[in-house]
């Protein structure tokens, strides 16, 4: 006789499925300080290439067309 | 019946090949940029009920992404075609067609046109074509996903090289060179949250 697949009764989230990847609280940390030092070079770089851009937009000489 | 989809998830069916590599970390950097959280099976471990798990997980998340990017075969003396990706994708189409309120899926390929010829079956959906590169990934994903909160595709590069960039470190902590194992998956998760959720809220302090 085959076998007979069941019915699944009980449907598990993402959650439950991923559960036993959990990452221990010390590396957490770590990572977050990592971000948080991500972030800051991400941000100092974009100050600088606006301030790069406000000095550019300055020395456009006055006649320069739109299209320059 | 499974219960509702978890709206924010979305199920990464992309090949894990090392060669890929940007495009894993643009796929994991990008869907969290824009507030998504991806799954992928090799989060689910091994066993005789795997392919119900992956099943599982498709159906907890709202949305899937599939790359049939990858049509040559694996690198090495055991060369094979990646048939994981057809496979999950052909569970999702099943699942989405009894649930049409519940999944939303994607396919992504590298080149134009290709996938008339990989999958036929599949003409009239229209992929996403990234041309194998990390911007044209964070491009389609922005478009998939699109919303007027989401960054820019440069805003979303330096994401991305920020996190390339800590790769090796990540691997190194691990003990492995594998970047498809579940625990770098995890920590290259976490990583992107949280620099992500620190951009959302500088950006929100900066605008009056």
């Amino acid at each position: 006789m085959p076998k007979r697949i069941q019915p699944t009764t009980h449907w598990p989230t993402p959650e439950e499925l991923t559960r036993h990847l959990r990452i221990p609280k010390a590396r957490k940390k770590e990572l977050d300080e990592l971000a948080a030092e991500g972030v800051r070079q991400i941000l100092e770089a974009r100050r600088k290439a606006s301030s790069r851009m406000r000095v550019k937009r300055k020395v456009k000489p006055r006649n320069a067309s739109a299209a320059d | 019946m499974p219960p509702l989809p978890i709206d924010d998830a979305v199920f990464l069916n992309i090949p894990y090949d090392e060669e890929l590599r940007s495009l894993y970390l643009a796929y994991i950097v990008g869907l969290y940029q824009l507030g998504f959280v991806p799954h992928m099976s090799s989060e689910i471990p091994g066993g005789a009920r795997r392919l119900d798990r992956i099943l599982a997980l498709i159906q907890g998340c709202r949305y899937s992404i599939h790359d049939l990017s990858r049509v040559e075969l694996s690198a090495g003396p055991s060369a094979a075609p990646h048939f994981n990706m057809p496979l999950e994708l052909g569970m999702t189409i099943a699942w989405q067609i009894l649930n049409s309120e519940k999944h939303t899926w994607f396919v992504c390929e590298s080149e134009p046109h290709r996938l008339q010829r990989s999958a036929s079956d599949l003409n009239g959906t229209d992929p996403s074509i990234h041309f194998g590169t990390a911007e044209g990934v964070l491009s389609e994903l922005r478009n998939a996903f699109w919303s007027d909160r989401a960054p820019t595709v440069p805003e979303m590069l330096e994401v991305y090289r920020f996190v390339e960039a800590n790769v090796d470190a990540i691997l190194t902590r691990n003990g492995t060179s594998n970047l498809f194992s579940p625990g770098v998956f995890k920590e290259l998760c976490w990583l992107s949250s949280a620099v992500s959720r620190l951009l959302r809220e500088a950006r929100r302090r900066l605008k009056p």
